[in-house]
This record gives structure tokens, sequence and C-alpha cells, in this order.
């Protein structure tokens, strides 16, 4: 659905003597039923790709194409459903009055704008605020609305920009439901957040972006990977030395040790492990392979 | 649209019409013929038609992107060339209605409602120039002090190098040339008669000029200026 050719944009000062390169060459391709998600560090770039996706910016390299249109022509055909980092509406609007302006926007007849509304306010549990101006509404029911603002949009390209940003954790949960729900083999999800655990969670693949370049795409799943884990032993238990003869244990905390290995040779250890009688109270990754891949790409692997 | 230029725009200009209503009231009841109250009908919007025009077509575009409303607006399958000649439009409107309005209050101090088509075209023909000037301004520009700036820029030279030409002060073939490039608003002087003929091409050319330059302004200047603008 979207095609980015050696995609690149640096800004320029008005004098044109400094150019900041804010992304270079990037090559990628988002297929329909995909969640993609998009990480990096601040200035990665994140958000001028999204921009530029929109039509907001024009490129200054390579070539942007969302269903073979340029974006502006896209968009202004088709709508994106679009959160932005940090939703922007005239204050004054009342929550209700924003969602009905949204569908209206999307060219829905009043009488379908006031019902997509409504089914909105009651997916994000704001019908208790959807008479109060915006102006009057906490961080984390902002968000809401913008998300809301997203499924009255009901486009087949979403982009969430930070979508989690000031949500507490029951609707951070939420959200994640959310996006199952917008899933759709007809539909493009783009979601860029600083949340490596919860892009995880939510997207399929994972483009990781430093200093304007694209690094890495991860994969969900995929190949396992060598990396460091986590042995919680009942405390009583002796260290596990002749399974794991590279285990340290963690200072501080009996019966804890970290191991490193792949982690089918090490399912086998572990099994053995339990077959001697051990009680294992938990074994999990140090760090997600995500957390790993990111960590590699920004320089700090 | 139209709720959120009343509420802001509208109501402004509303009070300040019903304030001049009430002032004309309280000094001058029932004492002029109707004849009169169409001079100052025309008169008090002589006066407030500057503002109004600035008022209702100021910060549309240049407001939108310093606020960033435009990324929430413009994600929607919505043209901003169609959004903001209707938005223009609409500001028009709003201005064309100070006449009606402002001669509905001045009917108690007349004993009829005065109204006068010419003023209705000074007022048009003042929206299509000014408030052409303003929307290239504000697609010019990316917030509504820098739009406000440009605007009075023009219009102060405009007016200084026209007293001078007429005052014969100004010789140099470039700055009459300069002075021949900006918009004619000494055709529109409260003291002149509604131009006609070549002069009302000048003004609606030029005006339209303007509003097509801002409409192309809008669509070929991306509407973002970094990442998170």
């Amino acid at each position: 659905m979207i095609e980015l050719r050696g995609l690149g944009k640096q800004y320029r000062s008005l004098l044109r003597r400094r150019a900041v390169r804010a992304l270079d060459d990037l090559t990628l391709t988002v297929e329909r039923g995909e969640v993609l998600g998009i990480a990096g560090p601040n200035g990665a770039g994140k958000s001028t790709l999204l921009s530029l996706l929109l039509g907001f910016l024009r490129p200054t390299a390579g070539s942007v194409r969302i269903a073979d249109r340029e974006p502006r022509a896209y968009v202004e055909a088709h709508g994106v459903a679009y959160l932005p980092e940090a939703p922007a509406l005239p204050p004054r609007w009342t929550v209700e009055a924003t969602l009905r302006r949204s569908a209206a926007l999307g060219g829905l007849p009043p009488a379908a704008a006031r019902e997509r509304a409504a089914a909105a306010l009651a997916e994000l549990e704001l019908e208790g605020v959807r008479a109060r101006p915006l102006r009057q509404l906490s961080k984390g029911t902002l968000q809401r609305v913008g998300l809301a603002q997203v499924l009255v949009a009901g486009s087949e390209l979403v982009v969430l920009d930070e979508p989690t940003h000031g949500l507490d954790p029951l609707w951070t949960r939420r959200f994640r439901d959310l996006v199952r729900t917008l899933r759709h083999p007809t539909r493009a999800i783009l979601v860029a957040s600083h949340n490596l655990d919860e892009l995880e969670r939510i997207a399929d693949r994972v483009a990781i972006f430093h200093q304007g370049r694209l690094e890495r795409v991860v994969a969900r799943g995929g190949a396992s990977h060598v990396g460091d884990y986590r042995l919680v032993l009942a405390a009583a238990e002796p260290a596990p030395a002749e399974l794991f003869p590279d285990a340290r244990p963690v200072t501080g905390r009996p019966g804890e040790f970290r191991v490193r290995g792949e982690p089918a040779e090490l399912s086998r250890r572990l099994g053995a492990l339990i077959a001697r009688g051990a009680v294992v109270l938990a074994f999990h990754p140090e760090e997600s392979r995500l957390e790993a891949e990111f960590r590699a790409a920004v320089g700090e692997g | 649209m139209v709720r959120d230029l009343v509420r802001g725009p509208g109501a402004l200009m509303l009070a300040i019409l019903g304030f001049a209503a009430v002032l004309v009231h309280r000094t001058a009841p029932l004492r002029a013929p109707p004849a009169g109250g169409e001079r100052v009908l025309a008169e008090i919007l002589g006066g407030v038609a500057w503002p109004f025009a600035i008022l209702a077509a100021g910060g549309i575009v240049s407001g939108d992107r310093a606020r960033g409303y435009y990324r929430v607006l413009f994600s929607r399958p919505v043209s901003p060339v169609a959004y903001y000649l209707q938005r223009w439009l609409l500001g028009g409107a709003l201005v064309g209605l100070a006449a009606p309005v402002l001669g509905l209050g001045l009917w108690p101090s007349f004993g009829v409602v005065p109204f006068s088509w010419e003023t209705l075209a000074r007022l048009g023909l003042l929206y299509l120039l000014l408030g052409g000037l303003v929307l290239f301004c504000s697609a010019a520009t990316s917030t509504p002090h820098r739009e406000l700036v440009a605007v009075a820029l023009v219009v102060v030279l405009q007016g200084v190098l026209h007293g001078m030409i007429e005052n014969g002060l100004l010789a140099s073939p470039l700055w009459r040339a300069v002075a021949g490039a900006l918009p004619p608003f000494h055709h529109l002087g409260g003291d002149r008669r509604l131009p006609t003929g070549g002069e009302l091409a000048h003004v609606a050319l030029y005006g339209l000029t303007l509003v097509g330059g801002g409409l192309a302004l809008v669509r070929l200047r991306p509407l973002g200026a970094g990442g998170r603008a």
C-alpha cells in the first residue's frame, strides 16, 4: 500500500547555509493488513516520515506513493486516520463536536456522522465528557479523544504518532485491543512510538531509525536469538552450575541467575533442570528481542 | 466553520456595531431624516470595514499552521484550497452582513432601517482587496503575527506612496512603479465615490489576483514546516 523509494528530507535554514538531514535514503514498503511499528530515539526522523506520508512536507529526495498515488492526492481522495503526537484541536470545541466534525470532514452526512461519533464516544468511554470543551480535559482524556477521531475516520490507512502518550496503564492496554479492532486485511497501520514493549506487542514488523536512517526492520517472532536470560529458582535451590556452567548469580537476589544462550538449547537445559527436581519460578529474557535490536541499531549494543 | 466564525470574529463585530448603534442613538435620536441614516451607516461602515476585513480573514492559513490544526483538518479527505476558499468567502459574507445588522441597529435612531447598495458594494470591494491581501499574506507566512506585519507594511507603504504622488512629492519612476504595483486601496477611500470603469476593474482584478495567489500558495507551499510543526 505504501511505497517509499530512496526517500530523503533535508531542512534548510532561511539563508540556506545550514542543512539538517532528517531522513536519508529510506526504501520501505508497507502492505495492506500490516501493522508497522516505527521506533527510534528522539530526532531519528519518525515524525518527519509521518509528515511526508501525509503530504504535509515534500521530500528533498526519492518518492512516497500510497496506493500508487502522491500522498496529498491520496489523502484528499480517501483521508487518513491520523493521530498526531499532540492532538492540536481548537480548545473550545466540545468532545462530541470534535468527533462529529471529524466525521463530517470525512464526507459523512450529518446523521451518519452523529452515529459514528456516538459509537466512538462509547468505545473510548468519553460519554461523561461529551459536552466538555477540549481545554478542560486532562492529557490522557485528550489523547482518548484523538484515538476516538481515528475510529471516526474509518480510513484504510491509519497513522498513529505516540498513541499511548499520556494514557494510564489501563488505557494503554485498551489501546492494544483497539489496534486489534482496527486490524483489517485492507488496512495498513503505522505506529510510531518510543515504547518498544508496546510495539513488540502490536506490530508485525518494527522499523528502527537512527539519525534519519533506517537501521533495520525487525519482524515479530522470527529466528530465535542468542541473548541474556534471567533464571529464577526457589531460593533454597542450589546453583545450577552443572547444566548452566556460565550462570552468573544476580547480586542481592538469592536464587536468581543470568544465563546466556540460544532459546532452544536453554529450554533443553531448563527441562533437564526441572527433571532433576529444581523448582523454577521464572525464566525470561533480560531484554526483549526488539530492545536488543534497538540497542544494537542505535550503537549501544 | 460557520459557528467558529460567528463565535470568534462575528461576536466581536456584533459588539462593535452594537456599540456604534447605541452611541448614535444617544447622540442623535430621531433627529435626522432617513437620508441621514444612510450617511451615518456609510460613515460607520467606512470606519470599521478595514478592521472587520482583517478580523474576518486574518489568520486563516497562518493560524492553522502555527497551532498545528492543519494536521487533523487535512488528514481528512479535504482539499486545503477548497477549505480556505470556503472559509474566506464566509468571512466576506460576515463582513457583508455588517451593513444590514448595523442598519437594524440604527432603526431606533432614524425610524427606518437605513441601507444602501453602494455601501454594501464598497464593503464587498474592500473585502476583496484587503481580505485578498490578508489571505495572500496568511498563506505566505507561518504565524498570524508575521501575517499582520506583512499586511500592515503593504497597506502603510501603499498609503504613504499614494499620498506623496497625490501631493506631487514623488518623482522617482521606480517608486511610482512600486506604488502602481501595490493594491489600489486609494480607489476605495472613504471620501471617494464607488469606483467605476477602469478603477473598478483595477480593484476587482487586483483582489481576484490576490485571492488566486493566496490559494496557489496554499496548494504549492508545504503545510508543515518541520517534522512536528
